[in-house]
């Protein structure tokens, strides 16, 4: 699963120059100007063990297509799991988690699903700091720098993105697969 | 943009209706109110049920202030002990696995809460369940 993320990242990322080359030739002549719109975001990440709830704020670069955004993700309730904690003993514990982090994402190779849908490729990574407790016990689960890229598509919605991403979070537990489907509501705020 | 009002609404409308809470006037003759504050109830142990029995143990609070309520070994699925509210109960199971010894950990407060009716102050408490059971 990893190599075919890696694979479809690199493929992706091969053309992004091409683009870029295109645009270049309008702008060049041009100053260049920043111009940086508001975005909120709202969304989930899920697989078939656990889900995470996720809120962000940020900005978005049009010209550049790339966007920033500061977001809180959270596992809504406590969930069994199961951790060694000596040779011989398993602790199952109910466990609940956050992570805060700083979402990188580029939104690449425009096109169109019908004449009225346009969507684009995105390509991102979540990363930050994951950290949680337990019920019980003022012991916690080990917490951390966690780097979570995602890979995906986004449709224009008339006035928001909604972004279909698949995700490999790394949630350190043996238990939940890493891959994750993330769905996000994308919304540019533009006065 | 009409999207963003739509939902700045929406939400709005969301936090409004749940955060709405009866006000200390209202009077409903027909409501059964407890008058005697309520200072015990169930505890509920669920876990899974194994031949030769399930050792549990019961504390207050967390497992590190090592307040044991309990210890007792479980034939059932499920057990209750009545014990005192107001206090945040934490229940161990332990069960072996093999040549692994699995601890299951839940904790739960166990509250008593009051409201006023018809100038009455009336009390609820409802008994809580702590979750032992293993993972499938």
């Amino acid at each position: 699963m990893i190599r075919v993320f890696c694979f479809l990242i690199f493929s992706l990322y091969n053309t992004v120059p091409y683009a870029q080359e295109l645009d270049s030739a309008d702008t060049t002549k041009t100053k260049f100007k920043l111009n940086i719109v508001p975005t909120i975001s709202t969304g989930i990440h899920v697989n078939l063990q656990d889900f995470y709830l996720d809120f962000g704020a940020g900005a978005f670069e049009p010209k550049s297509k790339i966007g920033v955004q500061l977001s809180c993700s959270f596992r809504p309730f406590y969930k069994k799991v199961q951790i060694h904690q000596q040779a011989n003993i398993i602790r199952q514990w109910k466990e609940k988690k956050y992570l805060v982090s700083v979402d990188l994402y580029k939104r690449i190779l425009k096109f169109h699903l019908s004449q009225s849908l346009n969507s684009s490729f995105l390509a991102g990574a979540k990363s930050g700091y994951l950290f949680g407790d337990y019920l019980g016990t003022r012991e916690r689960p080990k917490a951390g720098l966690t780097i979570n890229p995602f890979l995906g598509f986004s449709i224009w919605l008339n006035g928001m993105n909604l972004d279909v991403t698949y995700l490999l979070f790394n949630d350190r537990l043996a238990s939940v697969p890493n891959s994750r489907l993330m769905f996000a509501l994308n919304i540019p705020i533009i006065p | 943009m009409k999207c963003i009002v739509y939902c700045i609404l929406v939400l709005l409308s969301f936090i409004t209706i749940t955060s709405c809470n009866s006000d200390g006037d209202s009077c409903d003759p027909d409501l059964i109110c407890t008058t005697v504050s309520i200072d015990s109830n169930w505890v509920n142990l669920s876990i899974t049920e194994q031949l030769s029995g399930v050792p549990i143990a019961l504390y207050n609070g967390n497992l590190e202030d090592n307040l044991i309520v309990l210890r007792d070994t479980l034939y059932g699925d499920s057990y209750d002990y009545y014990l005192p509210t107001g206090i945040r109960y934490t229940a161990e199971a332990y069960y072996r696995s093999g040549p692994n010894i699995i601890i299951a950990v839940d904790s739960k407060k166990l509250t008593t809460e009051s409201f006023t009716n018809c100038d009455d102050t009336c009390y609820e408490s409802d008994e809580i369940t702590l979750d032992l059971v293993l993972i499938e």
